[in-house]
């Protein structure tokens, strides 16, 4: 009994809340044992990363094929890209009404300067990658698909499973529905493989709070106050959105919302990845009795695509550097950089920060901001925001499934949780 | 929908992931207990020096005469050539010339500040006041038919320095190479050094203005009164080294394929101790970089520029 109760307890916010705070200690008083401890972190959430690409390519290749096989499963592509654009349009606009609210860029003090710019000398100049947006869409296309899958290219992984999807449902041949089982099979293994991490995760969170906490450095928070400050009001304001859009949609008690969601929200918070995430999120929306063939197809595109955190993130960056460098923040400036953000968020799909934040110079470029300096400081203050970050931006996913799902197949809630009548395995056996 | 495993089998999985845990733990400890170190070995000092009677006469003089007698500008230039906040000159070529006259076997060294120019440094070495010039010299073909030239030092490459909000708002990308090549782009440059003629080859649509010093043209940057300017990248990391602020405002960028070598110019009857400066040059073996200099030679509280 007493093990059971131990494993329960490694896995609540509670395990997760000391894991935080003994890896903050660590980090401040032992700073010296920090990377040791980061290292393991850094194994555990590299652990999770190797096991997004087998679930995504099986999530939504599956998902694909029965939609197409079986129509009546209805397709929901419009409403999912229309949903997605929309949140990622208001999370854009959130994390530009932040910055203007706060002010965080301008007149910073000369001693905030100096922080920064010996910060600036230390990193180096970023990678001069300047692409354009036609571009990005080209890149889709792999060249090599073995090589997309090694490098984690994303977006072309995810143009790889649509496509094998389609295929899947539109030709279709004896050896078809074994294909499915075993995509099925795939999937379910590695989804039991992070649920059972979720064991070691305080460990881990130990590991990554240490690590980041030694790495910030308390200089950076003096000199960046104001924009981290901006940046945690943002995504709190834009987490407490999310549950009340879940709520609305879902209509059932802050309670039993909180209980379905709290796995993958807090997750998210302790592993700062809400693709490995993705497993979590599914079992939490079945939770919620949404209909399990549609989270498959959609929970995968929504954590790919509708990268919340991000486009705050980026939209953020672009107005701290306006404000930087003492640019006029107008109309079309900023409607450039909400929907700017939000196609490079789209676009740069399960690509780290890095790439993100080089990416949209692309947006940069026309309205004639410098980026290339802001970079490395939005980088630098990212582990202090990013916790809260990716725990927001779960949550909005969680929403923007919900709200994409609906309400009606909700309503026709079927008796048990667990009951076959909308599990795919069920329909082609 | 949770997998059921059998208790068994839980406490079979359990054991394995403890392990990998374990070996997990195991691995970092050892991998973060690696470390390296490195060090730079000073040249050795021979004791005992060659008979005065068997030295070419060009090296045979300055034994005779007891100090080295070292050719510097009248300014300057950190981190080469600088006084400290101890009031004393010091810096990369103050201490080379000092161990050039010990190995040559000479106690003092004599720095002549005469010269007002990196030229008036070539006259004057050329018209044999000094044994040599070791003053930030880069090498350059008239140069080099008034002076006899050591192999290089210390290569320099030569670097951009753009306002990054000047940049931006030419709509064309962060790549200061590339923006510099539209039409109309104002580039400052030194007046009488080689960057007029670089800048005019690199840049021919560019707008080249001219300026007297270095200060006069990093401020002009700073205001964006010019997008950006060409110098080496001494003078350029040197800004930046000194108030560390202004690379949010301002970005280098090293241009490719030009550089700079700097050598020590000797007197053109001096081929004896040119070759044997080479020997020393070969057997010291160093490979520097400017912010390595920057590392080893503090900048003057009161700053350089």
């Amino acid at each position: 009994m007493s093990r059971i109760r131990v494993f329960e307890w490694l896995t609540s916010v509670w395990a997760i809340i000391a894991a935080f705070v003994l890896g903050g200690l660590m980090g401040l008083y032992a700073p010296g044992a920090a990377p040791f401890f980061a290292r393991i972190g850094d194994v555990y959430v590299t652990f999770l990363i190797m096991c997004v690409p087998p679930i995504l390519v099986t999530a939504l290749s599956t998902s694909i094929a029965r939609l197409l096989i079986d129509p009546q499963a209805g397709i929901h592509l419009g409403r999912t890209a229309l949903g997605l654009l929309a949140s990622m349009v208001v999370a854009a606009g959130l994390g530009v009404a932040g910055m203007m609210i706060f002010g965080s860029g301008s007149n910073l003090s000369a001693e905030a300067q100096l922080i920064l710019g010996n910060m600036l000398q230390a990193v180096g100049p970023v990678a001069n990658t300047s692409s354009s947006w036609g571009e990005v869409l080209m890149d889709l296309v792999p060249a090599n698909m073995v090589a997309a899958l090694a490098e984690g290219n994303y977006p072309q992984i995810l143009f790889m499973s649509v496509l094998f999807g389609l295929l899947l449902g539109l030709v279709r041949l004896p050896a078809s529905d074994r294909m499915l089982e075993l995509l099925e099979l795939v999937y379910q293994l590695f989804q039991q493989a992070i649920r059972w991490s979720t064991y070691i995760l305080p460990i881990a969170v130990v590991g990554i709070i240490a690590g980041q906490v030694a790495q910030v450095g308390a200089e950076l928070v003096v000199a960046l106050g104001r924009l981290v400050i901006a940046q945690l009001a943002v995504l709190v304001g834009a987490g407490v959105l999310g549950l009340i859009v879940m709520k609305g949609m879902m209509k059932i008690s802050w309670h039993e919302l909180w209980q379905a969601m709290r796995r993958p929200v807090m997750f998210g918070f302790a592993t700062q990845s809400s693709m490995a995430a993705i497993p979590l999120l599914m079992e939490a929306l079945e939770q919620l009795r949404l209909p399990r063939s549609k989270i498959q197809l959609i929970v995968p595109l929504c954590v790919l695509i509708g990268r919340h955190a991000f486009v705050m993130y980026g939209a953020m960056s672009l107005i701290f550097a306006m404000q930087l460098y003492q640019l006029p923040v107008n109309a079309a400036a900023a409607a450039n950089i909400v929907f700017g953000s939000a196609f490079i968020a789209a676009a740069t799909a399960g690509m780290p920060a890095v790439p993100f934040l080089t990416a949209l110079t692309i947006v940069a470029r026309p309205i004639g901001v410098p980026l290339e300096a802001v970079i490395p400081i939005l980088l630098a203050v990212l582990p202090m925001v990013d916790p809260l970050g990716t725990a927001a931006a779960v949550q909005a996913q969680g929403a923007i499934c919900s709200l994409i799902i609906g309400t009606r197949e909700s309503a026709a809630r079927v008796p048990g949780r667990d009951a076959p009548a909308s599990a795919p395995t069920a329909s082609t056996s | 929908m949770a997998v059921t495993v059998p208790a068994r089998r839980a406490r079979v999985f359990g054991l394995a992931a403890a392990l990998m845990v374990a070996i997990t733990v195991l691995a970092a400890a050892l991998a973060h207990a690696q470390g390296t170190s490195t060090g730079r070995v000073p040249l050795p000092l021979e004791t005992v020096l060659p008979d005065l009677e068997r030295l070419p006469p060009d090296i045979r003089a300055i034994r005779e005469r007891g100090y080295l007698i070292v050719a510097m500008t009248a300014q300057d230039r950190y981190p080469f050539y600088y006084t400290n906040d101890d009031g004393q000159l010091t810096g990369f070529e103050v201490d080379m010339a000092r161990d050039i006259a010990r190995h040559l076997g000479v106690d003092e060294v004599v720095f002549d500040r005469t010269p007002p120019t990196f030229n008036a440094v070539i006259e004057y070495v050329n018209e044999g006041k000094a044994d040599i010039g070791l003053s930030k010299l880069s090498i350059s073909l008239p140069r080099a038919q008034q002076v006899l030239f050591t192999r290089p030092y210390l290569i320099l490459p030569q670097t951009i320095l753009a306002n990054r909000v000047a940049l931006a708002a030419a709509r064309a990308g962060s790549n200061a190479l590339q923006v510099l090549q539209l039409p109309g782009m104002r580039i400052g440059v030194i007046e009488g050094t080689v960057y007029v003629e670089y800048g005019r080859n690199l840049f021919p649509n560019a707008e080249l203005v001219l300026y007297d010093s270095p200060e006069e043209l990093f401020n002009a940057v700073i205001n964006a009164e010019v997008v950006a300017t060409a110098y080496d990248q001494a003078m350029t990391s040197g800004l930046l080294h000194q108030r560390p602020e202004l690379v949010i405002y301002l970005q280098e960028q090293i241009i490719p394929g030009i550089v700079d070598p700097l050598a020590i110019a000797v007197p053109w009857q001096s081929v004896w101790l040119r070759d044997w400066l080479n020997t020393y040059l070969d057997l010291r073996n160093e490979q520097w970089t400017v912010q390595q200099l920057f590392q080893l030679y503090p900048l003057p509280s009161a700053g350089v520029y």
